[in-house]
């Protein structure tokens, strides 16, 4: 047991480090929240009153609002540790301290993304609970504590999934210079194809058909249809198979990619 | 403790040609060169040796110290530290050897000190009373107790090279490497962890290696040294040793009575070079066949009332070997 204790103190050592840059902490999350459900209000209000429509795709105004504001929490969420979590510390040299140590690079980083999570978990349960007391529930939402089990548990996968997902971009900084664009294409890339843009159910068929096969819609409109009550449970189970098939091979591909890039690390800076 | 043969590291280093030109060119048309860090270093280091690797910036001393830690994979050799392969980088290796990198910290930036050393407490299953035992003997020898509870990004250099130390040293390892482990630290802080240092080995006789380019760390600690030129051992043997056999010059310090007969204020450059000289003192640096005739004509042109002969000081004959290399 003792063995264990290092993650829990790893875990709480992220939180207490959260918790004080506490500023930054609280202005940053509502600034990003804000901005992207008010960019999500002005386009769609103009459509819904250009068309005039209630409903679009099976969302009200509300609904899309309600999607809109679970993006960025969704997001906040998978995102857990800052990007460059594993290309700095290639390109400081400070990679070098967790070699020597006797525990895993990964689980040490993956601890501190897990803290992220719990962190960030709160706020989106807070902020949807805010959004229900002001603007009430919208039509379309029907979640129930299954669905609210099936959500939760299709965003922990994803945070997994996303986790050993951008590790396999950072280790391309074992070999270039920069990765930094490449991760912001990750981003961009899990943004559209995740259905962060505009809900996946807007995409044609056919591209949702393919879509749905790979780790995308998992990050994003997957888990948060699921919240929304609109996941049949047979649904759910075929997406949590592909959410497993996905994490174990990336997680394959990152073991190959961490022991080649390994044997082309130099320790610089050290 | 610590066997190497024939040990061969090669980097692959990318070449750009200066400027926009250059720059464009690379994107296309990327140029390689191979540098070669190690070329076939062989060394052994016993339980209880400190060992002072020294040798000119790009040398090789901390990429030889990164392989046996297990950081880098080195192109071809054997390495053996505590009958590990360090590359394999299994959990009892890793909780028997530790690294100090005096140019990079280790403890977690944003956390206070005695947080960090609770983790690794964890992360090494340091039993309680063990660890309290010897953080409570590291903290009073090192006199940072005041400091446990600061984050470490707020300490000053010579505060966090202490915590450095007191980390790498909670689990106890029986084979230690200090890169730099004085760099920027004033002289009462340097004397501190060299004190330091050699208390530890009195007490727990661990496998040492130190780089340093302070010679007094390497005088103070080190009984044997090594010196790595190119990526090529040039002189592996005892200090003293070095200095019988590679030391060409001899100092000679006469003290001269100020009420003596005038004198005259020079001294032949056939013989040596005057390193110092006033009213009551001079100082000469001579080849060691120009002893003699030096000394008596120190003794017949001055009124010297003390006369001594000393060896050149270690650092100046690491140095002489370093910009000359070994004849």
């Amino acid at each position: 047991m003792t063995g264990f204790l290092w993650m829990r103190t790893v875990f709480s050592s992220e939180l207490k480090k959260m918790l004080s840059y506490r500023v930054d902490f609280w202005v940053q999350f509502p600034a990003m929240v804000l901005i992207q459900i008010g960019l999500a209000f002005f386009l769609w209000d103009s459509i819904f009153e250009l068309q005039n429509i209630t409903k679009m795709n099976g969302y009200s105004f509300s609904g899309l609002m309600l999607y809109y504001l679970m993006v960025p929490l969704v997001d906040r969420i998978l995102r857990g540790v800052d990007m460059r979590f594993i290309s700095s510390e290639i390109y400081e040299g400070t990679l070098s301290r967790y070699l020597i140590y006797p525990v895993s690079f990964f689980l040490f980083k993956y601890l501190q993304h897990l803290a992220q999570f719990f962190i960030s978990f709160l706020q989106f349960i807070l902020t949807i609970l805010l959004f229900v007391m002001i603007f009430g529930i919208p039509d379309e939402f029907q979640a129930s504590p299954q669905t609210v089990i099936m959500g939760t548990f299709l965003l922990f996968t994803a945070s997994i999934m996303y986790f050993i997902f951008a590790s396999i971009f950072e280790c391309v900084a074992f070999w270039a210079d920069n990765v930094w664009s490449l991760l912001v294409m990750l981003r961009l890339t899990i943004f559209f194809l995740g259905g962060g843009m505009i809900p996946l159910n807007f995409f044609p068929e056919w591209s949702v058909d393919f879509l749905n096969y790979t780790p995308f819609p998992y990050m994003a409109y997957f888990p948060i249809r699921a919240y929304f009550g609109l996941i049949p449970f047979d649904e759910f189970l075929k997406g949590a198979g592909i959410i497993f098939f996905w994490i174990l091979s990336l997680a394959l591909l990152l073991r190959i990619l961490w022991k080649k890039g390994l044997l082309s690390y130099t320790g610089v800076g050290m | 403790m610590i066997k190497v043969k024939n040990l061969k590291k090669t980097y692959r280093v990318h070449k750009k040609n200066p400027g926009l030109k250059g720059s464009i060119r690379s994107l296309f048309n990327r140029k390689w060169t191979d540098k070669n860090a190690l070329k076939g270093v062989s060394l052994r280091v016993e339980e209880g040796e400190i060992l002072g690797l020294v040798g000119a910036n790009g040398a090789g001393k901390t990429t030889l110290v990164k392989i046996l830690a297990g950081i880098i994979h080195p192109t071809s050799g054997d390495v053996d530290v505590l009958g590990y392969n360090p590359f394999r980088r299994q959990t009892e290796f890793q909780k028997q050897i530790a690294l100090i990198m005096g140019q990079k910290a280790q403890l977690w930036w944003d956390l206070p000190a005695s947080d960090s050393f609770l983790l690794l407490r964890e992360i090494y299953r340091v039993p309680v009373a063990v660890f309290k035992e010897r953080l409570d003997f590291l903290v009073e020898t090192l006199s940072v107790r005041d400091q446990m509870n600061i984050q470490i990004r707020r300490l000053s250099l010579g505060e966090r090279m202490k915590m450095e130390l007191i980390a790498a040293l909670l689990h106890a390892p029986r084979v230690m490497f200090l890169d730099e482990p004085t760099i920027g630290l004033d002289l009462m802080a340097q004397k501190a962890i060299r004190d330091f240092i050699l208390d530890y080995r009195k007490k727990h006789n661990p496998a040492m290696i130190i780089t340093s380019h302070y010679m007094e760390d390497i005088e103070r600690l080190c009984e044997r040294i090594v010196i790595i030129s190119e990526g090529e051992i040039i002189y592996d043997g005892s200090l003293k040793k070095i200095v019988m056999e590679y030391a060409v010059n001899k100092v000679i310090t006469a003290r001269l009575d100020k009420n003596g007969p005038a004198m005259k204020h020079d001294f032949p450059s056939d013989l040596g070079e005057v390193l110092a000289m006033d009213d009551d003192f001079i100082r000469v640096q001579v080849s060691r066949e120009k002893v003699p005739e030096s000394a008596s004509l120190i003794l017949s042109r001055y009124p010297v009332i003390d006369l001594s002969i000393e060896e050149e000081d270690i650092g100046t004959v690491i140095e002489s070997i370093l910009r000359k290399g070994i004849s």
